[in-house]
């Protein structure tokens, strides 16, 4: 079983560079399309933003956000509105609080680093939603919860994940965590805002896609990461010590559905992939 | 039909290849295609199959090299994306945009730097396609002994051996417009000088104030002063640069100060009147002056238009897509906040824009960073429609082309898209 409680070292990242974003949403697209999901029938999204959120079918949305931009050009202080793209999905944290709310064990952390539902054992209780604090997994027309892989499919067979490889100015840099990291601690130290490193222990203190934007971007961090993330439903608490205390009847009733046979009641395997 | 999309010469729609082959070095953007995984033989792109515009420098900038290959019987040099069209002399594909000629001036300027003044000629492409029989319509202007003369469609290829020319739908341009001699030759038709005008726009200036001042209507003072002067600008060249408002300004001190150069274009003229042919019972016409909207409830703007980049142009390609019509299901109109709170109007709310040429529906962007113009004095809020949409296909929707003023720039004749007026209002 992959150390679940502990952050997870090794594996893959992805630094996000918001200045080069131009807002094309080729990468939403590319996930659609690679991950073989459906269209999503939508209406004129007022903010631009479209569909409006993520769903079981769109796992990464461009988020556009207006702000006021700063620029400083030598003693000239320069200020406009600015709409600025922010692509969004899963942000694989580093102990991820969606895998350990996961009452049947359907959600794992790959060798590679990637946390993924296996929607042959997921009951669709939605634990998992609640518990992150990105709101990240949505339920599907089956009653399953979905999210963005890292493209761990596309990882073990040597490539870059679907998004990173279509972006056509290089917004996304993939590569070993440690890497990532330590690129993101250098955009902070020349002064740029990041997001993604020295959060709370409650997703192990930070996330594999890694947010990084200058003064004249910044008000996208700050708007679509407002603060810390912090475990926000009370029906949680416990979680993951207490597991089998919080599952509610319901649920059980699911779960006795769900589990393969052979399985002896109250044990509850997790599947690890790649072990 | 895009130059490019149809190779008559090997009987090709070019947007219907399908082939997942990058290409080799050694063909034309062979080096590129590999390089960046780009595969040029999927369909086809405009301009001339290039992938990514204006990507001219990308071998050099990000390989550092330049890429060296045969194509129509010629070695080149390419530093970036090079793109390709059908060469006039071999019939074969050679690369159309190469240093020496992106770097250097428009198709227009160089065809008549190499003694070529207009093109009105070529192959009648639509009778092509229907019988297989190559038409060839109108003339060549060439220079001759520092006189021009027009010479037909055979007469021009036998006397510079561009044999094919006939595959491509115009002449696009050629090796010896790239010379020396021919950079330092000015071009055709000179013309009169600015002193020589001068004098005739101060009237033209004139009369059409005085004609406007007369009867309050600017359609009947244009047409006094086209009749009055024996035409519209006349002597005027376009070698000088002069400010004009749009067709549809919406301050009429600065309409009559610097009038618009449309009126040149007889099929402008015709819309000016009403009466384009081929628009049948759609209603035409341009509102020269507000007044002309007073039946119109709402607030005056400027109206602009623009793309985006999740459609290809109208969409017609592009708007069957689900996952581009899922981005943007329908076309809309970005509104400043200020004129949303005039209007009454929230984000994604109805707004009807009016136009000289009927009206359209469409849900407003409301954004803060949509301009007011400041124009002699006043404070003109300015909407910008996107452009695609229409009433076919998967995402049907109000096109902003309905309500473009359907003149043309008198040069390239584009539709005058991006500047007119119009009203808006909540629907
Ligand atoms: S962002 Fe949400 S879904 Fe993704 S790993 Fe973290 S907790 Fe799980
Ligand atoms: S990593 Fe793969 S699944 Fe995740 S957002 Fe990118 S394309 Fe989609
Ligand atoms: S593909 Fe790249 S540039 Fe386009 S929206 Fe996504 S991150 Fe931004």
């Amino acid at each position: 079983m992959s150390a679940l409680t502990q952050p997870q070292t090794g594996g893959y990242g992805v630094l996000v560079d918001l200045d080069k974003c131009i807002g094309c949403r080729a990468c939403e697209v590319a996930c659609q399309d690679w991950n073989g999901r459906r269209a999503v029938k939508t209406e004129f999204s007022p903010t631009f933003t479209n569909p409006p959120d993520l769903t079981a079918n769109t796992w990464k949305v461009v988020f556009f956000y207006e702000g006021q931009a700063q620029k400083q050009i030598g003693s000239l202080s320069l200020s406009q509105i600015s709409i600025a793209p922010v692509p969004y999905q899963c942000m694989h944290c580093l102990d991820p609080p969606c895998a350990r709310a996961c009452p049947v064990g359907a959600i794992s952390v790959t060798k590679e680093g990637a946390v993924v539902i296996d929607k042959d054992l997921c009951i669709g209780c939605g634990y998992c939603q609640a518990a992150c604090p990105y709101n990240v997994p949505r339920q599907g027309s089956d009653g399953k919860f979905y999210k963005c892989t890292l493209c761990v499919d596309r990882i073990q067979a040597g490539k870059a994940p679907a998004c990173v490889e279509v972006c056509p100015t290089g917004v996304f840099t993939f590569g070993p965590i440690e890497q990532i990291t330590s690129a993101a601690r250098q955009e902070a130290a020349k002064g740029r805002t990041v997001y993604g490193l020295d959060l709370t222990d409650y997703i192990g203190r930070g996330t594999r896609w890694i947010y990084v934007a200058s003064p004249d971007r910044q008000f996208a961090i700050s708007q679509r990461f407002p603060g810390k993330p912090l475990r926000s439903l009370g029906v949680l608490k416990g979680v993951p010590k207490d597991r089998d205390r919080i599952l509610s009847r319901a649920c059980r009733r699911r779960l006795s559905r769900a589990r393969p046979s052979g399985m002896a009641q109250g044990e509850i395997k997790r599947k690890t992939r790649g072990s | 039909m895009y130059q490019g999309i149809y190779d008559p010469i090997r009987d090709e729609y070019t947007t219907m290849r399908r082939s997942p082959r990058l290409r080799k070095p050694g063909e034309i953007d062979g080096l590129f295609s590999q390089a960046f995984g780009v595969y040029k033989d999927w369909g086809w792109s405009w301009p001339m199959n290039v992938r990514f515009m204006y990507n001219y420098d990308s071998l050099v900038k990000v390989l550092g090299t330049t890429y060296t290959f045969n194509a129509a019987g010629r070695t080149w040099t390419a530093t970036g994306e090079t793109g390709e069209i059908l060469d006039e002399y071999t019939g074969e594909y050679r690369p159309a945009f190469v240093p020496g000629h992106n770097f250097f001036g428009g198709k227009s300027f160089k065809r008549r730097l190499s003694g070529v003044a207009d093109v009105f000629g070529g192959l009648d492409v639509i009778s092509f396609i229907r019988t297989g029989v190559p038409t060839f319509l109108g003339k060549f202007v060439v220079e001759e002994n520092g006189s021009v003369k027009a010479v037909s469609y055979d007469e021009f290829a036998a006397s510079t051996g561009m044999k094919y020319l006939w595959a491509n739908d115009t002449l696009y341009w050629d090796q010896e417009a790239l010379s020396l001699p021919a950079a330092l030759k000015r071009p055709f038709f000179p013309g009169g000088n600015w002193a020589s005008f001068a004098p005739n726009y101060a009237t033209m200036r004139q009369k059409l104030r005085q004609y406007y001042q007369q009867t309050g209507d600017l359609v009947k003072a244009v047409l006094n002063t086209i009749s009055d002067m024996g035409g519209w600008y006349k002597g005027y060249n376009f070698q000088w640069p002069i400010h004009t408002e749009p067709v549809e300004s919406p301050v009429t001190d600065l309409a009559l100060d610097y009038p618009t150069l449309a009126w040149l274009n007889p099929y402008n003229l015709e819309v000016l009147q009403g009466q384009p042919d081929g628009l049948g019972k759609y209603e035409v016409g341009v509102a020269l002056t507000p007044s002309q909207l007073s039946q119109y409830p709402g607030v005056l703007v400027v109206m602009t238009s623009n793309r985006l980049t999740e459609t290809w142009h109208t969409g017609q390609l592009s708007r069957n897509v689900p996952y581009l019509r899922e981005l943007v299901p329908m076309p809309f109109v970005t509104i400043s906040k200020r004129l949303a709170e005039q209007l009454g109007v929230s984000p994604g709310d109805l707004v009807t824009l009016y136009t000289a040429r009927g009206s359209i529906t469409l849900p407003a962007f409301v954004t803060d960073g949509e301009a007011y113009l400041t124009v002699d004095g006043q404070q003109v809020p300015v909407v910008n429609i996107t452009w695609f949409g229409g009433f076919q296909g998967n995402a049907p929707a109000p096109a902003a082309n309905f309500i473009i003023p359907d003149v043309g720039d008198v040069v390239t004749t584009i539709q005058e898209s991006k500047a007119w007026m119009g009203k808006i209002a909540k629907a």
